[in-house]
């Protein structure tokens, strides 16, 4: 159970917060480059879990 | 379309060679195969190694939908469609959740199909096919969408020198022969090529567009005057959809059987492992290339319908070669990558449901038949079934047409039995059969609501109907669980 909250929890957090940003890096919306780093992150923090959390029982 | 056809001669003979060579790698898993057993010809006797193993997940998750539909999709939502990158991702993060235990079982106790799987771990054959009819409807709409997708972009690409029945009914026929010969290995290995053509085909078109629009300035500009709206701050609804839709996603498309088989294929768990966490960054140059490739067409053509939308991948393309003549070629390997995108997908999810009958529904009728004699049936049962699918995806019926929009919807509430059944304290199948019932006819009475005369929305507080289906299968679950426990104190 513990895990599938990790994974729901994780998924929240990767959603678009956009009152936390009110620059425009680049001509796009600050809330767009968070999306960007939060699935890259999301992505690293999977592999991390692949890896040091691979129970086969 | 703009930009003439986009398969020239030159076209048709790479897309022609690259047909050939899928053949030939059929042959050639036919010649590698070691016995003629359910093993061998479903799940290549286990020995998928990392290089096709990975490529045949990456190109299995990855349907023609990824990059026709979810462009398609960022031309009309915009930046909010990035969800599709970080669902894509969420279906690895599901598979960590079960992945491990399933495959040490799978070996362990000789699982040939999920449904061995459930009948093995609840002991109940009727929970068994109760999945596999969720999954026989949902992979029969998936491939019947697939298959007019191919069609469509033949007809396209070739503006109209191959009919829509004439690539469908084609490239049926070659997927059908490749996956008959060699079974999963040969599947698999057309998989590694499909996945190699995947992977460049989004890379080349993103990459040409950077330098079009001078490292996509341009592109931001030109999208910012002509859809400002995609600037909008997305407000609490679109939070709740996005959260919504990324689980659905993450939970649906992880119990796809036909991946459940790639993981009982898997030579070693390590290797298991590496390939999932290499697929996890797949997204950043797949779906995320699908959706710069949506707001690219969003910006060149923003007066497109939601119809014309479908295609704007292929729009963008004749728009890009347009401009540069010279690379003509490349572009090709695009729509041979949209080509091979659909491909792996239904050549997959054939030999999946062919297994199904095979095992799951022959075998137990004939229980003395030899391994060689139903691995005949498989191959008949996969040329029938195609002829079948082949019809339906040239003139299909509405009320399939109605079927094909609940696939995860009705998937994700197979999840509980598949995520639980690696536990030690399982529910019991009497509980999961409940469970799945209710969920089930929870999601069909939201999703067609309006046809059937209620005033429900599809997605009540904007949850889809389908996550509100699989909460309530699992509190009838745990409910029932609870009950039994209560009873046998």
């Amino acid at each position: 159970m513990a895990r599938v909250a990790i994974v729901i929890l994780l998924s929240i957090l990767t959603a678009p917060f956009p009152a936390l940003w009110s620059a425009e890096p680049a001509g796009l919306p600050g809330w767009v480059w968070q999306l960007l780093a939060g699935a890259f992150l999301f992505a690293v923090l999977v592999a991390l879990l692949l890896q040091r959390h691979w129970d086969e029982e | 379309m703009k930009g003439g056809t986009l398969l020239d001669a030159a076209g048709m003979v790479f897309v022609a060679g690259y047909l050939l060579l899928l053949l030939a790698v059929g042959w050639w898993g036919r010649a590698a195969s070691r016995e003629r057993s359910l093993k061998d010809f479903y799940l290549a006797g286990h020995s998928l190694g990392l290089p096709v193993l990975f490529f045949t997940l990456y190109a299995t998750q990855y349907s023609g939908n990824n990059l026709l539909g979810f462009a398609g999709a960022a031309y009309r939502s915009g930046f909010g469609f990035l969800v599709s990158v970080t669902f894509m991702m969420g279906v690895v993060a599901v598979y960590w959740l079960f992945a491990p235990g399933l495959h040490r079982l799978s070996r362990s106790r000789s699982y040939i199909t999920p449904g061995d799987y459930i009948a093995d771990r609840y002991g109940s054959r009727a929970l068994a096919q109760a999945l596999n009819l969720i999954f026989l409807i949902t992979l029969s709409t998936y491939i019947i969408t697939n298959l007019k997708a191919i069609g469509f972009v033949v007809e396209l690409a070739t503006q109209g020198a191959v009919s829509f029945s004439a690539g469908v009914i084609g490239l049926a026929l070659i997927m059908v022969v490749y996956e008959t010969l060699g079974g999963m290995r040969s599947v698999a290995w057309t998989d590694a090529i499909q996945g190699v053509l995947l992977f460049l085909g989004g890379l080349l078109v993103v990459a040409a567009l950077g330098y079009h629009s001078n490292g996509f300035v341009d592109l931001i500009d030109k999208l910012k005057a002509n859809r400002p709206e995609f600037w909008q701050a997305p407000d609490l609804s679109a939070q709740v959809r996005w959260v919504s839709v990324m689980l659905l996603v993450a939970f649906g498309a992880a119990v796809y059987p036909q991946a459940l088989q790639r993981i009982f294929a898997a030579r070693e768990a390590h290797v298991l492992r590496r390939a999932l966490q290499w697929l996890v960054f797949m997204p950043l140059v797949t779906t995320l290339f699908a959706v710069i490739v949506g707001l690219s067409g969003a910006a060149i053509f923003p007066e497109l319908t939601k119809l014309e939308s479908e295609s704007v991948s292929l729009r963008v393309i004749g728009h890009l070669r347009l401009a540069y003549p010279e690379l003509a070629f490349l572009f090709v390997v695009f729509i041979a990558a949209v080509i091979a995108a659909i491909m792996s997908t239904v050549d997959s999810a054939l030999l999946t449901i062919s297994s199904i009958f095979t095992q799951d529904i022959y075998r137990p009728l004939r229980p003395h038949a030899g391994q060689h004699h139903l691995t005949s049936v498989g191959k008949l049962f996969s040329w029938l079934l195609m002829a079948g699918l082949v019809i339906l995806a040239v003139d299909l019926p509405q009320t399939i047409w109605k079927l094909t929009q609940l696939k995860l919807e009705l998937l994700i509430q197979a999840a509980p039995a598949i995520l639980l059944g690696i536990s030690q304290q399982r529910p019991s199948a009497k509980a999961l059969l409940t469970g799945l019932a209710i969920g089930v006819s929870i999601s069909i009475v939201l999703i067609f609501a309006d046809d059937l005369g209620l005033d429900l929305s599809p997605r009540p507080l904007g949850v889809h109907a389908g996550l509100w289906g699989v909460t309530s299968n699992l509190l009838v679950v745990v409910a029932w669980r609870k009950l039994e426990q209560s009873v046998a104190s």
